[in-house]
């Protein structure tokens, strides 16, 4: 899986610290609600019906032992001890304090996770098939592309105020085909089974 | 048209933790549905949401959400929405209800 270099490990870093100082200025009553509200969801978190809410990223679904683990170690230290995996591969916090999410996005960071792009109308978390790399039948594993378009669409300044959101999906292209529904999916075209080349946008479907 | 007054409460999320509250007849917010002030004149419903509007440091998003007069917990949700709000989530008793 993909590891963070030190630009990405200082991008997500400055990105908390960031929003550490974001949160204090609410708090204090520097920022009005409608001021912070962009930057909060900007940084995952939204303010549902009954509490704040973090929705962490975790992109195409692939986790390691030590980012699981420490996903468990947020959710007992700063939630209720759970949390609540998404059909769009993100984990969702129902809980936090809002002091408390700077705190657990330096915890995501420290595994190098983060919440960035998971609200609003940009391009979402870049989603793959749960099977991919372990179908018998699979054609093409699609967590290479999906990594390449995790990168080219985070923090592209184009695509980050959308008229709506936009999800991408790459199958895996197995025999018995999963239907997922998301704004687009990628697939391997029929050439590119032999030349590996290139990628055909081919199901512009729906924005759920 | 406008729609005619109903009387209800005024509620909110609190600021640090997110927690659905009301405002309570003695002027502070209160987590416990039932302690809710009752506002059965309009014009007072709307001046006390005048004044919860401006307690951004403490407060997210107040509004007036139709109530009724309970017979024994005092006002009582009159959409479906706002009687999930005064109880938690309705699949695991994981919000108000835990602490109650």
């Amino acid at each position: 899986m993909y590891r963070y270099d030190s630009f990405d490990r200082d991008f997500v870093r400055n990105r908390v610290a960031q929003f550490r100082q974001q949160v204090e200025r609410r708090i204090d009553g520097s920022l009005t609600e409608e001021e912070f509200k962009p930057l909060r969801l900007m940084n995952g978190l939204y303010l549902q019906l009954h509490a704040y809410m973090l929705r962490v990223a975790i992109p195409y679904g692939t986790l390691n032992s030590r980012q699981m683990r420490q996903l468990a170690h947020i959710a007992e230290r700063w939630d209720k001890g759970y949390g609540h995996f998404t059909t769009r591969q993100n984990v969702q916090f129902n809980w936090p304090r809002l002091k408390d999410v700077p705190d657990i996005l330096d915890a995501l960071a420290d595994v190098e996770m983060h919440a960035i792009q998971t609200s609003g109308n940009c391009v979402r978390n870049v989603t793959a098939d749960h099977f991919a790399g372990a179908a018998a039948d699979e054609i093409a594993d699609p967590r290479p592309t999906a990594e390449l378009l995790r990168q080219w669409s985070t923090d592209h300044p184009e695509f980050a105020f959308l008229p709506r959101k936009f999800g991408n999906y790459i199958p895996n292209l197995t025999k018995q085909q999963r239907t997922i529904n998301r704004a687009v999916a990628l697939r391997a075209g029929a050439d590119d089974l032999t030349t590996g080349r290139t990628l055909q946008q081919c199901v512009p479907a729906m924005i759920a | 048209m406008a729609r005619a007054f109903r009387p209800c409460v005024l509620t909110a999320n609190d600021l640090f933790d997110g927690d659905v509250v009301y405002l309570a007849p003695d002027g502070a917010w209160t987590r416990r549905p039932g302690a809710a002030r009752l506002f059965e004149e309009e014009a007072e419903a709307k001046r006390c949401l005048a004044a919860a509007e401006a307690q951004e440091d403490a407060i997210v998003g107040p509004y007036l959400a139709a109530a009724a007069p309970g017979r024994h917990l005092g006002p009582e949700p009159l959409h479906v929405r706002e009687a999930l709000r005064a109880t938690g989530p309705s699949n695991y008793f994981h919000g108000k209800q835990a602490g109650s």
